[in-house]
């Protein structure tokens, strides 16, 4: 019997929902089940050991383990702690992990930035100028732009995950090659983005002269 | 490889050792093992009963008291693979059996050629019986679902682990218990290590050296269930168990109430011999495959160590 060898420590959470640390969150939830079906209520096989008081402070350890233990964040930081053996060392409640797991979840939520495609191409400042100006867009315009900014439509293809025969289209303004209308605007928004113009101006624009194709 | 050697006990008598004892024996012995009963419950000895065999002059008595090795003792049974001791018989006198007689006993056991031998130690916590369970590879505590029975199971649970503690004095070590226990319930956050871990906290002198300690695996066995929650109430056990006195006990399941089993018994006969179709076959055989599995564990455990 290996009952003495065990330094005495208290209990980890996984101690007392008796379920080994590395058990899928299934077996977690059965012994959880199983813990509470023991003591709650007039269980016969807690007479004479544990009295009434006991058995209630027995289901509170129960149910905050199981509120560390059976949500998937704050298990995971849990067992980083009992890993690294922090646990010896702080006092971990399951408030105090909650508080650490939403401080952490704060600082890893940075504010999405839209991603910027680098191009490499000679400047032309006046027709930069120009492009900025531009209110009214067409297929044939954002070809001119597309190729003044030495993107191929393979290229393009590739970023956007739109087949270049879609995208030939939306340049040569084919409404009958083309799916419904809301697919269009956002092939045309990611060429914007793609090509680092106003999306909103030029999605407007177009889908504008888009319409008068279609009628 | 020598014979596995499995004991059977409990607190309370009428729980079903017996039954239990031979139903194991009987299961192992259909699955193609050689096997033995040793009937040792000093209260009244009556395994060949549950197999239907008639007491005959030659059981344990001739070996505590006459000298006769247990190989001569060995009575084949009507099953094929398995055999028994018979228990006292004629005796008389009251048993007086101590620790060493259980030691002795097992190293004898061991050499007989038997691939399992089943002990059935009886109900009771003298320590002749403690000993015996401590001692073998496998120690079966039965119960029942009702609470004087489990209530009994725990007392046997607190002889088995204070057995192992180190103080020859009883009074000595019922007062260290006491105090313990008093100071334990005083404080809610002692929970939180269990009794066992606390009382070895307060004095880590009981703890002992390792050596002379005994080294079974503990399992249970809830005997009558009527119904799902009465399985159920072994897991809860284990948990109580694991809690308070830091013991590991494997949960083997249930066997359910049927009345199979005393219609059968009256006529002096085995229900897994003479009724064998019923849900008890099944959950005997699911116990038996699942002492199985933990022999293999330990045998695997050592192979990667």
């Amino acid at each position: 019997m290996e009952m003495i060898e065990k330094p005495v420590s208290r209990y980890s959470y996984y101690d007392v929902l008796e379920v080994n640390p590395l058990s899928p969150q299934h077996e977690v939830t059965q012994a959880y089940e199983r813990a509470k079906a023991t003591y709650s209520g007039e269980n016969p096989a807690v007479y004479t050991i544990f009295s009434e008081k006991e058995a209630r402070e027995m289901l509170r350890l129960i149910e905050e383990a199981y509120s560390v233990v059976g949500n998937k964040s704050l298990r995971i930081l849990y067992d980083e702690k009992l890993v690294t053996g922090a646990l010896r060392n702080e006092e971990v409640t399951a408030e105090s992990l909650q508080t650490e797991s939403k401080s952490r979840a704060l600082a890893n939520q940075l504010p999405k930035k839209p991603k910027i495609y680098k191009l490499d191409y000679p400047k032309d400042t006046a027709f930069e100028q120009q492009i900025l100006e531009m209110k009214d867009w067409t297929g044939q315009v954002i070809r001119k732009v597309r190729e003044y900014k030495q993107v191929s439509l393979d290229q393009l293809s590739e970023i956007t995950k739109i087949s270049s025969f879609y995208l030939h289209a939306v340049e040569d303004m084919h409404p009958e090659q083309l799916p419904a209308r809301v697919f269009v605007r956002g092939y045309v928004a990611q060429i914007c983005r793609v090509l680092n113009l106003n999306e909103k101006v030029v999605c407007d624009s177009y889908m504008q002269h888009f319409q008068t194709k279609t009628n | 490889m020598s014979a596995q050697i499995w004991g059977i006990g409990a607190g309370k008598g009428g729980v079903g050792k017996t039954y239990i004892t031979s139903g194991l024996a009987i299961t192992l012995s259909q699955l193609g093992k050689k096997c033995l009963i040793i009937d040792l419950d000093p209260s009244g000895a009556n395994v060949h009963t549950t197999l239907g065999m008639d007491p005959l002059p030659g059981g344990m008595e001739k070996y505590w008291f006459e000298g006769a090795s247990l190989k001569s003792l060995i009575r084949r049974s009507h099953i094929p693979r398995l055999s028994i001791i018979q228990g006292l018989y004629n005796h008389w006198v009251p048993t007086r059996l101590e620790s060493e007689h259980g030691l002795q006993l097992i190293a004898e056991a061991r050499k007989l050629e038997f691939d399992y031998i089943l002990l059935d130690v009886g109900p009771g916590n003298s320590h002749f019986q403690i000993q015996l369970l401590c001692n073998t590879d496998q120690s079966i505590l039965v119960t029942t679902p009702e609470p004087p029975s489990i209530e009994k199971t725990y007392r046997l649970v607190e002889s088995v682990i204070s057995f192992n503690w180190v103080q020859s004095d009883p009074k000595i070590l019922h007062r260290l218990i006491n105090e313990c226990l008093l100071k334990y319930r005083t404080d809610l956050a002692t929970l939180q290590i269990g009794f066992h871990d606390y009382v070895l906290k307060e004095f880590p002198t009981l703890a002992g050296s390792s050596s002379g300690r005994g080294h079974s695996k503990f399992s249970l066995i809830v005997n009558g269930t009527r119904s799902v929650e009465d399985v159920s109430l072994g897991y809860s056990i284990k948990s109580v168990t694991k809690k308070h006195f830091n013991l590991d006990l494997q949960y083997l399941g249930g066997v359910e109430y049927d009345n199979a089993v005393w219609q059968t018994m009256r006529n002096y006969q085995m229900v897994l011999v003479d009724k064998p179709l019923t849900p008890i076959t099944a959950q005997i055989l699911e116990i038996c495959r699942g002492l199985l599995e933990t022999k293999m564990d330990a045998s695997l455990e050592r192979a990667v160590i």
